[in-house]
């Protein structure tokens, strides 16, 4: 994967984050990846990434109060609802899934070969031909 | 100290490790990442959703203190991290009860003696 496209799905994973912690920790999160990415690490820190999206989702479910606005496309009021916590579920295995993809080792195959169509047994086989040959003397 | 290490829960490896960086000066983000991989000689690598998680809930907690201070002249200000006086005296208290838990297992480890084969 490219660092520009791991720089674009990193910021991606950020603005989903509740707008508080992004204002807080947005530039440093994203300073940090740009240094650890020159050492190989963008698998990891995506992954990190929505974990942490996670996390602070569930955090905001239990603690309204601090959720006053929302910057990302989950979250229009302070309430959290089972509902938007799927929503947030789905939107992760999607980004996760996208990553996996990328990266070529996820839970999908690399490549789909079509399997070669079964041998039939029996048709391989010789076909059954009566013995040409005459019982022996000895048996008539 | 006892006292405080029965009160306080036992803290989980990521607040530790950031406890323990910044136990031996302030750091910025990057820094904190880079003293815990020194300290665990590469074998813990923080990411930073997993670092300001735990950040925020220390600072929350008063744990931690954080404020925008320049490095070098010629750099931009960046936010350092520091440990409070609550936050030293929690992690005197999990180091206290990190001993403990040696101690016993040393003793149990030497009461029995592997069986021999």
């Amino acid at each position: 994967m490219s660092r520009a496209v791991a720089l674009f799905t990193y910021r991606l994973i950020l603005r989903i984050h509740p707008a508080t912690f992004v204002a807080r920790f947005g530039d440093e999160m994203l300073w940090i990846f740009e240094e650890e990415c020159q050492r190989g690490a963008a698998g990891r820190l995506l992954f990190d990434g929505i974990v942490s999206l996670l996390r602070q989702r569930l955090r905001v479910q239990e603690e309204p109060a601090h959720a006053s606005r929302g910057v990302g496309v989950l979250v229009s009021d302070s309430r959290m609802s089972l509902v938007r916590l799927f929503q947030g579920w789905v939107m992760s295995s999607l980004l996760f899934a996208g990553f996996a993809l990328l990266l070529n080792r996820g839970p999908f195959p690399v490549a789909f070969r079509p399997t070669p169509a079964p041998t039939c047994m029996p048709c391989a086989l010789p076909p059954l031909v009566p013995p040409q040959t005459s019982l022996p003397e000895i048996l008539r | 100290m006892a006292s405080d290490s029965k009160k306080s829960p036992p803290l989980s490896s990521a607040t530790l490790h950031i406890l323990l960086a910044l136990a031996g000066g302030d750091l910025h983000g990057y820094g904190i990442i880079k003293e815990i991989a020194r300290q665990s000689e590469g074998h813990y690598r923080m990411g930073p959703g997993t670092l300001y998680d735990n950040l925020k809930k220390l600072m929350d907690a008063g744990l931690v203190a954080d404020g925008l201070q320049s490095v070098s002249p010629n750099e931009e200000e960046r936010r350092l991290y520091s440990l409070t006086l609550d936050g030293r005296s929690t992690l005197s208290a999990e180091v206290d009860r990190l001993q403990n838990v040696v101690k016993e297992a040393r003793l149990r480890l030497h009461e029995r003696k592997p069986r021999r084969a």
